[in-house]
């Protein structure tokens, strides 16, 4: 795992990188690991608000991705898309396990630092990377845009949802409302969230 | 229970995209995207677009370098793990296939929508372990271990020497810090006036010498303490030689009822003596000092 190893990859597509993991080299992953690794700990920390425990789930994936890296099929998903599955799946379940512990914290990154986080990424950034995180940053604010258009209830049923793992029972429990309300909130609200982003020709960018 | 139309399984796929889905659904959910059903199984795909796309509104969180290093570290205990077992891979996985469909569905019913991308191949020799890269790791690894059990030798080797001068430095802290303890200062003479040293003494006769300023040693001489006693006896108390910094230290005790101190001195007994005699000191007289009372 040597810089020179690392280096060979900066040019890589992201699907090459997962078949060099497949072949066991390490560098490829560390590669993917400096590709998405922003990306991976943003959810982890969104669903958990703990950083240690976001930091420590963070790990937990890219290991997984390491460890089952041959049950990836690189002709059917992106890389990325693999990984930010798996950072909210087992995110969710430290969560999940956390609550049965009684320590889910308080959040310990505000929306601010995080701003001031990227800002100095942006800046810290050669010409070759800054124009691919300028065209994430351009998915961020369209898919921003897309949750925003949702009402003030849907998005807080969609987010109780997707990001803090409550199932729907307990979002109609935490509501207090029916759970058949629920559902139909977040169903919408997804719906519209999809249509929104079909419109912007999202799928590519997806996968 | 009546059986659910596809449109209604849609709906749980759309459902359990923001997570969540009661698990008896989930296990209903699954068992249908087993049957192979393309437009439920297009719909899961993209429902896994969704999800992706809520994770990438989010703002990107740098980690902080130790993540990485504890990473690092878990690739190569991993590494290590897969050298041990058996290589290359069990075949059992290796053939191992699912419809797509059915790994999502599975991966569903666990709770999650990953199952989507894990249909592995049916045999890829990517996932054979590279021997070559794994050896080498092995190799610098117990060059690692060889150089630590250096260093613990050397270190026991250190413990073992500091343990051996535990039981005298005891004696010495005991005996300066003793209240019935008498100490008397000796003053350079002859060619080493610079020299000095302090003796100490105690009712049972421990005695311990601190010098400092002394010259080093001829080839084969050394120098020695002497006591001499108000009954008119002279003691060989010890032979010693000084550290390169003119310090030297002597802790020595005594027989018991040797008599009463007057003077105590140090000589620098030569090599062709032999051996220093027990009541013969050289006439080099290289430190000297006199009690003033009896005591």
């Amino acid at each position: 795992m040597t810089t020179n190893g690392r280096s060979q990859w900066d040019q890589a597509e992201d699907r090459e990188l997962m078949m060099a993991v497949q072949k066991r080299d390490a560098s490829a992953l560390e590669a993917l690991y400096d590709r998405f690794v922003p990306q991976v700990l943003a959810v982890c920390l969104r669903i958990l608000s703990d950083r240690a425990e976001a930091e420590e789930v963070t790990v937990d994936v890219f290991h997984e991705i390491w460890r089952r890296a041959d049950r990836f099929d690189v002709e059917r998903a992106a890389p990325r898309t693999y990984l930010l599955l798996v950072a909210r799946s087992r995110a969710i379940d430290r969560h999940r396990a956390l609550q049965r512990l009684g320590r889910v914290c308080q959040l310990s990154t505000t929306p601010e630092e995080l701003d001031g986080l990227y800002d100095a990424r942006a800046k810290s950034l050669g010409a070759s990377r800054f124009s691919s995180e300028l065209e994430a940053h351009e998915v961020r604010s369209r898919v921003r845009v897309a949750v925003e258009a949702l009402g003030a209830e849907q998005r807080r049923v969609v987010e109780l949802a997707f990001f803090d793992g409550l199932t729907h029972s307990e979002i109609s429990h935490h509501l207090d409302k029916p759970l058949g309300t629920i559902k139909t909130q977040i169903r919408r609200g997804l719906q519209q969230l999809r249509d929104a982003l079909d419109r912007q020709g999202f799928d590519e960018e997806v996968s | 229970m009546r059986p659910k139309s596809c449109e209604e399984y849609r709906e749980l796929i759309l459902l359990g995209t923001a997570g969540g889905l009661d698990p008896r659904l989930k296990d209903e959910l699954s068992d249908h995207l087993a049957t192979d059903c393309t437009g439920c199984s297009e719909a899961l795909e993209e429902a896994t677009q969704l999800q992706v796309a809520l994770s990438l509104g989010l703002d990107p969180v740098q980690p902080t370098a130790s993540v990485k290093r504890r990473l690092l570290t878990r690739i190569g205990d991993s590494v290590a793990e897969e050298q041990s077992e058996a290589i290359p891979v069990d075949p059992v996985r290796l053939h191992w296939r699912l419809p797509a469909s059915i790994a999502a569905g599975l991966a569903l019913a666990a709770g999650i929508v990953i199952g989507v991308v894990l249909v592995g191949p049916a045999e890829d020799p990517a996932t054979r372990v590279d021997l070559v890269a794994v050896r080498a790791e092995r190799d610098a690894l117990n060059e690692e271990i060889a150089e630590l059990r250096e260093e613990l030798e050397i270190a026991d080797e250190d413990l073992a020497e500091l343990e051996a001068k535990l039981p005298a430095l005891e004696a010495e802290r005991a005996l300066l810090r003793a209240p019935t303890t008498i100490s008397l200062a000796l003053h350079g003479m002859g060619d080493q006036p610079d020299a000095i040293a302090r003796v100490f003494w105690d009712e049972a006769y421990s005695c311990y010498l601190r010098v400092e300023n002394l010259e080093a040693a001829p080839d084969g001489a050394e120098y020695a303490l002497w006591v001499e006693t108000t009954e008119g006896g002279t003691i060989l108390a010890g032979t010693f030689l000084p550290e390169a910094t003119g310090d030297a230290t002597l802790w020595v005790p005594l027989d018991d009822g040797i008599g009463t101190f007057k003077r105590a001195f140090v000589t620098l007994e030569h090599a062709e003596d032999d051996a220093v005699s027990p009541s013969d000191p050289s006439d080099t007289v290289v430190l000297e000092g006199l009690v003033p009372e009896v005591i």
